[in-house]
């Protein structure tokens, strides 16, 4: 048997289009002699829950999904992950056998702003994508300063991976299973794919992050009072958890002690799975949130902690339609309209306030000099 | 000034003296012809440090197991 294995996004990522670029790598490996028998493809889920034979045809299209069956990673599933090795920050580093039993590993995804490691796509297909549950769950808790009550490292942030220990030990994990081939592609603001890199997993990978920048970071005159971001409307805005681009981007075009108003309207809620509305509900520190953190990380539990962190710097005012119950006890003030947002801001705001306007909140990504 | 945003399927609207505005942050415009496919095709073509696919694998080799 030889085998060379693809991995790919999962169902939560169909805005890097895999539909369209799978086909045109698969075809390659078959031009290069490889029969479908050869070739499995793996969805890395990091933690995410199995998916669907539906959720499957949608991310490959129908073509491939009647040659192939993809097989999801079950990060729970123990017996079916091999040791590769210890990184320097203590994690063991264990991955899909199904994918280590093949000869060649080909990563498959897309690249972003991410508020962990910087940006995502590339070393992410293997740390989270095919990792183990305790892997990931390593990995992730390094975003937090070792001394409780402290938060989130200051160097970890979109758009950063200098003394990103998420970062690193995501690439240390990489460098481990030495992936073949990567293919990413960069999204535009219209959803529709303006750039793709391939080839090695370290190199190809940061001249897509130069695209990224080149594409969302904007650089600004500075910080003001007062920012005002929008998420873009529809669809941009659809769940609470999405909206975490909109309050990231935001945050760095305000003072400290200023004001954010957010517009994300969330027709479906809160998002995320329930790990989101618990921390903002069911705690009423940022101490007893950021335990609720710890004990078991998850991504859905860092957006909830991290909305309520920036509250302690920044008063945050959104203008949104989901249920004021949900933030009773984070400090964020809920409005309807962005009239009583602005009404609401002046109350905090000096006479001669400044204002950042961001219209297009989840795109564009400060940078200040 | 009228300040007027994207809010759900419609936009808001609201007054902020010009006085105050310190700027408006846009998109970066990106001039792009090339369509998706033909995008996807030139980054599969020129891999970047590394061969192309199909100089990658070779079907005759002896499997390598990537641990033991």
């Amino acid at each position: 048997m030889k085998k060379t294995c693809v991995v790919i996004p999962d169902f939560t990522r169909t805005w890097q289009k895999c539909s369209l670029y799978l086909p045109k790598l698969i075809a390659q490996l078959n031009a290069a002699g490889l029969e479908d028998a050869d070739i499995i493809i793996i969805s890395a889920t990091g933690t995410h829950r199995m998916q669907t034979a539906d959720e499957h045809r949608i991310l490959i299209g129908d073509e491939l999904a009647n040659r192939f069956e993809i097989l999801d990673h079950d990060c729970r599933d123990n017996e079916n992950h091999v040791y590769v090795g210890t990184t320097s920050f203590g994690t063991r580093v264990m991955i899909d056998r199904r994918a280590m039993e093949c000869k060649h590993i080909i990563i498959t995804g897309g690249i972003v702003y991410h508020f962990l490691p910087g940006w995502s796509g590339g070393k992410k297909s293997i740390l989270p994508g095919i990792s183990s549950y305790e892997t990931v769950m390593h990995n992730h808790g390094l975003s937090l300063v070792p001394e409780f009550g402290k938060g989130v490292r200051p160097t970890v942030h979109s758009g950063n991976i200098d003394n990103n220990p998420v970062y690193q030990d995501m690439l240390e994990a990489a460098n481990f299973v030495k992936p073949d081939f990567m293919f990413n592609v960069i999204v535009g603001h219209e959803g529709q794919i303006a750039g793709a890199v391939a080839g090695n997993y370290v190199t190809a990978h940061e001249r897509g992050c130069r695209m990224v920048d080149q594409l969302n970071g904007v650089k600004i005159k500075g910080k003001a009072d007062l920012v005002v971001a929008t998420a873009g409307g529809y669809p941009k805005d659809i769940n609470f958890y999405q909206s975490i681009k909109v309050l990231l981007n935001a945050e760095r075009a305000v003072k400290d002690g200023g004001t954010a108003i957010l517009m994300f309207d969330c027709p479906e809620g809160i998002g995320g799975d329930g790990g989101l509305e618990d921390i903002l509900t069911n705690f009423s520190t940022m101490n007893d949130r950021e335990k609720c953190l710890r004990d078991a990380f998850s991504i859905s539990k860092f957006v909830g902690y991290y909305f309520c962190s920036v509250e302690t710097r920044v008063h945050v005012i959104m203008v949104t339609n989901l249920n004021p119950d949900t933030f009773k006890t984070t400090g964020i003030i809920l409005k309807k309209t962005l009239k009583e947002a602005v009404e609401e801001a002046k109350t905090f705001l000096p006479d001669d306030y400044t204002a950042n306007i961001m219209p297009l909140g989840a795109n564009t990504f400060p940078i200040t000099e | 000034m009228k300040i007027s945003l994207k809010y759900a399927k419609t936009k808001q609207i609201a007054e902020i003296p010009e006085s105050h505005i310190q700027e408006i942050i846009e998109g970066n415009s990106v001039v792009n012809s090339k369509t998706e496919e033909q995008i996807i095709d030139e980054a599969l073509a020129n891999p970047i440090d590394s061969p192309k696919i199909s100089d990658l694998i070779h079907p005759g080799e002896k499997n390598l197991c990537r641990y033991s």
